[in-house]
C-alpha cells in the first residue's frame, strides 16, 4: 500500500478550530506517498457510506480543487465522511509529473479506498469522480464490491477521448507531452490511452453533465444495450461552468461548480437517510 | 538521488485570530542558511502553484538546503473563509496572514524570502513593507503601470506586424463582431477581488524596501502586454526611487504568466534558487 501523508478536518463550521493533524511525507519510502484530506463528521448521526474522491489532471485538476472541497465540506455537515486525495506525481503528492501513470493512479485510488474504508468505519463507499478520474475510477474500481455507486462528473469514459484532448494542444519534447503545462510521459499517454472499463461492472452509475459527442453517445447505447444501470443527469450549469476544460483562456482559474455541488449533496444526504 | 537529500514534507497548520490557513512545508533535509522561502497563492490557484510550479520549486529549494512554505491563504484552496469580525482591509488581512505564518516558522530562522506570481507577488510585497523579517523579494508579473514607454514599444511592436492591421481591416471592412470575452471564471462568492494600491503608496513602500536592504527580483511575462512592453519599464514607471541596485527586473516577452512551457518553468526555478542562495 501507499502510504498517505494526511491532513484531517475534523470541523465543518469555519469558526471552530480544524483539528490539527500533521502528518508527514515519508522520506525512506521510494515509492513516494499521496496528499490526502479526510473529512470526518461530528455529529451523531453518521452515514453508512463515506464518499471517496477521484480527481482530474492538470488544469482540470486545479480547476476543480475548490468546487471539491466545498462539496466534501457539504457532506460532512451531513454525516458523511469522504476523503480527497492527489495521485502521485500531482497536486501535493510525492514525485514529478512522470510519477503519473495508470499503475500508479489506480493503486492510488486502492489505497484512498482501503483508507477511507478504515478510517470511517463504513463498508461501502460511493466514488464522486471529475473527468479523467472518472475513467481511472471506472477501470480501477469496476469489480470492487465495496463501491456503491459511481457519481461522475463531465467524465472521459475512453482513453481514446483522453489522448485526443491531449495530443491535440500538446507539446512533446524529451519524451513527454506537455500539455497546458503539465507534463505526460508519452509511453504513460499510450497506457491511459488503452485503458478501458470491464464489461463485467454492475455497478450504477450516475452521469452528472456529460459531454456527449458521437462517441460518448455509442459508448452510453452500447453499455444500456448491455444492462448497465447507468442514469444521466442534465445540470443546468452557468456558462462557467460551461466553458472547455482545458481552455487556455482561464487557466489558473478554478470552477466552482455551484449546482452540481448542490444537487449531489441533497442525493447523497437523501441517501444517507434511508 | 540521495536518500538524505529528499525533502521532509508535512502539513502546517497557521493558526490566527479570525482564521486558519493550511500550507505544505517542505523541510529541507541539510538546510544552508535560516533564510525560508513562502509561497503564497497566485490568484485563485490552490497552493500547488500554477501548473504545479509552487510544489517544484519549493522541492528543490529544499533539496538546495532551503525550507518553504506553500500557503493557502483564507478563502483560497484547503483554507477556510475568516470568521473574524474585524473591520481589517484585504490588504491588512493578507499581512496578517504571512505575518502570521512567519511566526509559525520560527524554529526555522527569521528571515524570509516571498517568492508569488501575480496576486502572491504583490501579496509579498505589501507584507514585507510592515515586516522586517522579509529580507528578499521575488515575483513574476508584479505592478505594472503603463508609462509613455510602454506604449511606445507596445505600438512599435504592433506596427511591425501584420496581425493588428488584418484584426483592424476585419473589423472595419469586413465588419466581424468580435466574439464577447468569455467569462471563465468563476469567482465563487465574488470574494476575490484585486486592486493595486495607489502607485504613490507603492513607490513610498519600494523606498521603505530599499532602507532595509530588501533585495527584489521581479519577472515580467509577455502575457503581462497589458501593462509592462519594455525591459527598463520597472524603473521608468518608478523614475523617483532610486533602487541602488538592489533590484533586479527581467523582461520575458516568450513566457506566459501562469509558466506554461516547462521553459518558462525551468527559468524561474533557476533564477528562484540563484535569488535565494544570495542570502546564503
Amino acid at each position: 500500500m501507499i502510504p498517505l501523508y494526511l491532513s484531517s478536518v475534523g470541523q465543518v463550521n469555519d469558526a471552530v478550530q480544524a483539528r490539527t493533524e500533521v502528518s508527514s511525507l515519508p522520506d525512506e519510502n521510494s515509492q513516494g506517498a499521496c496528499y490526502a484530506v479526510l473529512h470526518e463528521p461530528q455529529g451523531q448521526f453518521l452515514a453508512d457510506f463515506a464518499v471517496l474522491f477521484v480527481n482530474a489532471w492538470g488544469q482540470e485538476y486545479v480547476r476543480s480543487h475548490r468546487g471539491m472541497r466545498t462539496l466534501a465540506l457539504n457532506l460532512q455537515r451531513q454525516g458523511i465522511a469522504s476523503l480527497r486525495f492527489d495521485y502521485r506525481g500531482t497536486g501535493d503528492s510525492s514525485g514529478s509529473a512522470e510519477a503519473f501513470t495508470v499503475e500508479s493512479a489506480q493503486q492510488d485510488i486502492h489505497t484512498a479506498l482501503g483508507y477511507l474504508t478504515e478510517a470511517s468505519g463504513v463498508s461501502e463507499v460511493i466514488v464522486f469522480s471529475l473527468r479523467l478520474g472518472s475513467l481511472l475510477a471506472l477501470s480501477t474500481l469496476a469489480d470492487d464490491h465495496r463501491v456503491r455507486r459511481f457519481l461522475c462528473w463531465d467524465p472521459l469514459l475512453t482513453g481514446t477521448q483522453f489522448i485526443q484532448q491531449v495530443q491535440a494542444k500538446a507539446i512533446l519534447l524529451n519524451q513527454a507531452y506537455w500539455y497546458n503545462g503539465y507534463a505526460i510521459d508519452s509511453a504513460a499517454l499510450q497506457a491511459f490511452a488503452a485503458l478501458t472499463i470491464s464489461p463485467t461492472l454492475h455497478t450504477p452509475i450516475d452521469l452528472y453533465a456529460l459531454a456527449a459527442d458521437d462517441a460518448v453517445t455509442n459508448w452510453l447505447t452500447t453499455r444500456t444495450q448491455a444492462s448497465w444501470s447507468i442514469r444521466q443527469f442534465l445540470v443546468p450549469t452557468s456558462r462557467s461552468e460551461q466553458a472547455e476544460w482545458g481552455s487556455a483562456d482561464a487557466l489558473g482559474s478554478f470552477i466552482n461548480p455551484h449546482e452540481i455541488v448542490r444537487l449531489v449533496t441533497e442525493q447523497l444526504s437523501q441517501e444517507s437517510t434511508l | 538521488m540521495n536518500q538524505r537529500l529528499i525533502p521532509l514534507e508535512q502539513v502546517l497548520k497557521v493558526q490566527g485570530e479570525g482564521f486558519a490557513l493550511n500550507g505544505i512545508l517542505t523541510i529541507a533535509p541539510n538546510p544552508t542558511t535560516r533564510v525560508t522561502v513562502i509561497i503564497p497563492n497566485s490568484g485563485l490557484v490552490h497552493r500547488v502553484g500554477t501548473c504545479r510550479s509552487a510544489v517544484r520549486f519549493a522541492r528543490r529549494l529544499a533539496i538546495s538546503g532551503i525550507t518553504c512554505l506553500r500557503l493557502d491563504l483564507s478563502n483560497l484552496g484547503d483554507s477556510p473563509s475568516r470568521w473574524d469580525t474585524s473591520h481589517l482591509s484585504e490588504q491588512q488581512r493578507t499581512i496578517q496572514e504571512l505575518q502570521a505564518a512567519m511566526d509559525a516558522l520560527q524554529e526555522h530562522g527569521q528571515r524570509f524570502i516571498i517568492y508569488g506570481l501575480c496576486s502572491g507577488s504583490q501579496n509579498g510585497f505589501k507584507v514585507a513593507v510592515d515586516d522586517q523579517r522579509v529580507v528578499g523579494l521575488m515575483g513574476v508579473d508584479h505592478f505594472g503601470f503603463r508609462n509613455n514607454g510602454y506604449y511606445w514599444h507596445l505600438y512599435r511592436q504592433k506596427l511591425l506586424t501584420w496581425r493588428p492591421w488584418w484584426n483592424l481591416f476585419k473589423r472595419l471592412v469586413l465588419r466581424q463582431q468580435t466574439a464577447p470575452a468569455d467569462e471563465a471564471v468563476d469567482l465563487g462568492n465574488g470574494e476575490f477581488e484585486w486592486q493595486y494600491p495607489a502607485k504613490e503608496q507603492i513607490e513610498s513602500g519600494y523606498r521603505v524596501l530599499v532602507d532595509r536592504g530588501v533585495k527584489l527580483l521581479y519577472i515580467y511575462t509577455g502575457d503581462w502586454i497589458g501593462e509592462y512592453s519594455y525591459e527598463r519599464q520597472f524603473f521608468d514607471m518608478h523614475s523617483t526611487v532610486d533602487f541602488q541596485g538592489l533590484a533586479d527586473i527581467r523582461f520575458q516577452p516568450k513566457m506566459s504568466h501562469i509558466l506554461t512551457e516547462p521553459s518558462s518553468q525551468d527559468y524561474v526555478e533557476t533564477a528562484l534558487l540563484e535569488f535565494a542562495h544570495c542570502f546564503v
